[in-house]
């Protein structure tokens, strides 16, 4: 339970000249969810999209320092796409793809390599009932998933991330574009699964952070101000600037 | 194994890209290669107002043809700009449902006429109707004037109606909470969609420039210079377009129609960069 | 102020559909005709039909399909998913250009390139060739806006997922399924109305029999309506009236085709 499975050392981000993130240090701890919060713009998704490696897309994305992985540097993995089956994400918006319900769960499987329906509809039922999404789609499975609700198909996303059976599971902002009650939803799905897989959600609500995580870091123009157990930092922040951001004064 | 197909995935993409980049090269090198022969031997003559290449002695100068495609371009884009973009002014401000609806449809459909079509209209409907206006032939400078003019309204009004439809609803909203008049209003829409404008203008002028159908079926083929506007006239495009089906493959009269290929190549080059250039230059001055 | 603006619109408009009525209703009657569309044209093209025009115009659109299609959409793949950002710009401008090129500057092209250079001659396939170097830009240049437009997300989604660079560009090629379907279908249009370039690379104007290698000569719809027109009498004019509102309306089909496409994706 208190393994650690990322490492981050001295991690320093930039886009060209511009630094993003200085000097992190951190290390995220296995099956339990881990929240980072902090004001806009702070840099919370960019540390959370290399910890996937997703910032490679990025044209003028650099980087010094390290992060690893069960123990490896993952920028010296020898399979990028089987890393990011292990370490996947959902995103802020809902991005299901142009086809059928089933098909969406089903797509990480397929460019896996699992061919089989037999096989495919077993995982992807397994799926949707793990993301509470299966009683809603069940007759549903051929409509195209852009005809689900917002709040449905941001749980067809995490379905999607569930099928591929992860060990880590990315969330960025998952729930800013949904009404309360799909917010909802999705905060009490995602305490379900925090005990099987590693949790990592970055919110621009403090309310959430403090719902649902465990473990919380406070990130502020770039840098790691905080981050500990979520009940103990909230009651007696360390740090002048978590409190003034925990009461409202900062974000 | 992965590995090998996405590399080789790579490479096939890539050598599309290559072939279409190299397609252009490939235009601009063949039409000066053939038109080598005739800026030899002909050199500055080329630019004569004497065309006669099937004669003993033949002739090869394309000046008159040269004028006569920059009258009709000329002329022809000055209507189409002036009444493309009332209409698309109309369209945009004043059109409402069903009938705005109709009219972008007939706009598709007409910009959709093969331009061959629209020659054969000329040569029969416009051709007879201005003999009855007194023209001493059916094919004439008005006529290519006119078929020209149906070939590139629709895009013009079409290219210039979206202009007006891109200016952002903010400025719109902030001239009139200011309490503009309806004549200020226009002037402020005009400015925000003129980058749009200028570039339908220089596309349509291009068209014009380069279209060959049209003029090759009812713009008569007389190699003169207009004095009034039901004579025939023979632009560049006409002349290239009814003479190379008949030459002879290497001959001095091939190599100078490749010339007049070469210059409308780069005549349409140099449109294509002025366009950008106004455009440009017209985004800058809007922002002023 | 409004007024000025409706007459000369109505004026404008008005002249547009009286042209576009009378090409289609001065030749429909004749589409009616029987063997107009199985008989080879005869006595001058005073009498028959215009199965050979027919045929070409067929023969020449499917092989200019299978020649600019994969080209294009490679091209365009590579354009919006392989290439780095300043040269994609560079090829997007090159595409772009290539579009405003003359059409007879592209059939003197085939002429020296294909027909001369190549050795192919006056025939389908240099006429095909041809009008596909014209094509693939005309395709590219729409083709490339509907990729472009994937968005962000989508991409990232399907990495995050860990798909590799082949799996992501079927994604983004799924995801603007219907504006490439679009642009295939105006680009043929456009293939088919075209006659300048195929004047000089392919056509013949009064053919006995098909053409039964790739290396004949063709007949084709819009050849054949500038034939009648420039070379055959008043007896031969019903053909081409036939023929030419023929053309009009399967390029009015094929934009309806566009437009109820393009309503079914705004869904």
């Amino acid at each position: 339970m208190n393994d650690v499975v990322f490492e981050i050392a001295d991690l320093q981000v930039y886009y060209g000249d511009h630094k993003v993130l200085d000097r992190i240090n951190a290390k995220i701890k296995q099956k339990c969810i881990t929240a980072i919060m902090g004001p806009s713009g702070c840099g919370k998704s960019t540390l959370l999209r290399c910890l996937n490696r997703l910032n490679d897309l990025i044209p003028n994305f650099s980087m010094k320092g390290n992060i690893s992985f069960e123990g490896q540097d993952i920028y010296k993995m020898k399979d990028l796409n089987e890393y990011r089956r292990k370490v996947t994400m959902v995103f802020q918006r809902p991005n299901v793809f142009p086809m059928s319900v089933f098909d969406n769960v089903a797509y990480g499987l397929k460019i896996g390599g699992i061919k089989k329906k037999e096989i495919l509809k077993e995982r992807v039922e397994i799926a949707l009932k793990k993301a509470f999404l299966w009683d809603e789609v069940k007759d549903k499975l051929k409509k195209p998933a852009v005809q689900l609700s917002g709040g449905q198909q941001q749980r067809l996303c995490i379905a999607r991330a569930l099928a591929i059976e992860p060990e880590v599971i990315l969330l960025d902002e998952p729930t800013s574009a949904l009404d309360p009650i799909a917010t909802t939803n999705i905060e009490r799905l995602l305490e379900t699964i925090a005990q099987q897989y590693t949790v990592v959600i970055v919110t621009h609500s403090m309310g959430q952070a403090l719902r649902i995580s465990d473990q919380v870091m406070f990130l502020y123009q770039g840098r790691l101000i905080e981050y500990g157990v979520t009940s103990e930092v909230v009651k007696a922040p360390n740090h002048e600037m978590t409190r003034q951001f925990l009461t409202g004064k900062i974000g | 194994m992965k590995g090998s197909l996405t590399i080789f995935f790579i490479f096939v993409v890539s050598v599309a890209a290559m072939i279409v980049a190299a397609a252009l090269f490939g235009i601009v090198f063949f039409l000066s290669l053939e038109s080598v022969t005739a800026i030899r031997e002909v050199g500055l003559k080329l630019f004569s107002p004497d065309w006669y290449p099937v004669w003993s002695e033949p002739d090869f100068g394309i000046r008159t043809m040269l004028l006569n495609t920059l009258l009709l371009t000329f002329w022809t884009s000055l209507w189409v700009w002036f009444i493309g973009i009332i209409c698309a002014f109309y369209l945009h401000r004043f059109a409402k449902g069903k009938e705005k609806e109709f009219m972008l449809r007939i706009l598709e459909y007409v910009s959709s006429i093969p331009s061959v079509v629209l020659g054969f209209f000329g040569v029969v409907v416009v051709g007879s109707m201005l003999l009855k206006f007194g023209a001493w032939t059916a094919q004439n400078f008005l006529n290519a004037s006119i078929m020209l003019a149906v070939l590139t309204l629709p895009f013009m009004i079409s290219l210039a109606y979206q202009s007006f439809e891109k200016v952002p609803r903010e400025v719109i909203e902030g001239c009139v909470s200011l309490g503009a008049k309806d004549s200020h209003l226009m002037y402020v829409e005009l400015r925000h969609a003129l980058p749009g404008i200028v570039n339908a203008m220089m596309v349509v002028f291009n068209r014009i420039f380069g279209e060959t159908m049209i003029v090759l079926m009812v713009a008569g083929g007389a190699n003169i210079l207009p004095r009034s506007f039901f004579d025939p006239v023979r632009p560049l495009t006409a002349a290239l377009g009814s003479e190379i089906g008949e030459v002879e493959v290497g001959s001095l009269h091939y190599s100078s129609l490749f010339f007049i290929g070469f210059l409308l190549l780069i005549g349409s080059l140099l449109l294509n960069l002025l366009t950008n250039y106004f455009v440009r230059k017209t985004e800058r001055w809007i922002k002023g | 102020m409004k007024w000025l603006f409706r007459i000369v619109a109505y004026t404008v408009f008005v002249a547009l559909v009286i042209v576009i009525v009378t090409i289609i209703s001065s030749g429909i009657g004749y589409l009616l005709k029987p063997g107009f569309f199985t008989q080879f044209p005869k006595s001058g093209m005073s009498e028959g039909g215009i199965f050979p025009s027919l045929v070409g115009s067929l023969l020449l659109i499917i092989l200019v399909f299978l020649i600019t299609i994969p080209v294009g959409l490679l091209g365009t793949i590579f354009i919006s998913e392989f290439a780095p950002r300043r040269f994609s710009i560079l090829l997007q401008s090159l595409v772009a250009t290539m579009n405003s090129i003359p059409s007879i500057v592209y059939g003197l092209f085939g002429l020296s390139f294909f027909c001369v250079k190549l050795g192919f001659g006056t025939s389908l396939i240099s006429a095909s060739l041809t009008l596909s170097t014209m094509a693939i830009p005309f395709f590219m240049n729409s083709a490339v806006e509907f990729t472009r437009a994937v968005p962000r997300e989508l991409r990232e989604g399907v990495i995050a997922l860990g798909a590799n660079k082949i799996q992501s560009t079927l994604m983004v090629l799924k995801a603007s399924k219907s504006g490439l379907l679009t642009a295939v279908i105006l680009t043929l249009g456009r293939a088919f109305s075209e006659t300048a370039p195929i004047l000089v690379t392919g056509a013949v104007f009064y053919a006995t029999k098909l053409p039964s290698r790739i290396t004949d000569p063709v007949m084709t719809l819009p050849t054949s309506i500038y034939a009648i027109v420039m070379n055959l009498g008043e007896k031969a004019q019903w053909m081409a009236k036939g023929m030419a509102s023929l053309m009009v309306l399967i390029m009015i089909a094929i934009y309806s085709v566009v437009q109820i496409l393009r309503r079914n994706k705004d869904e």
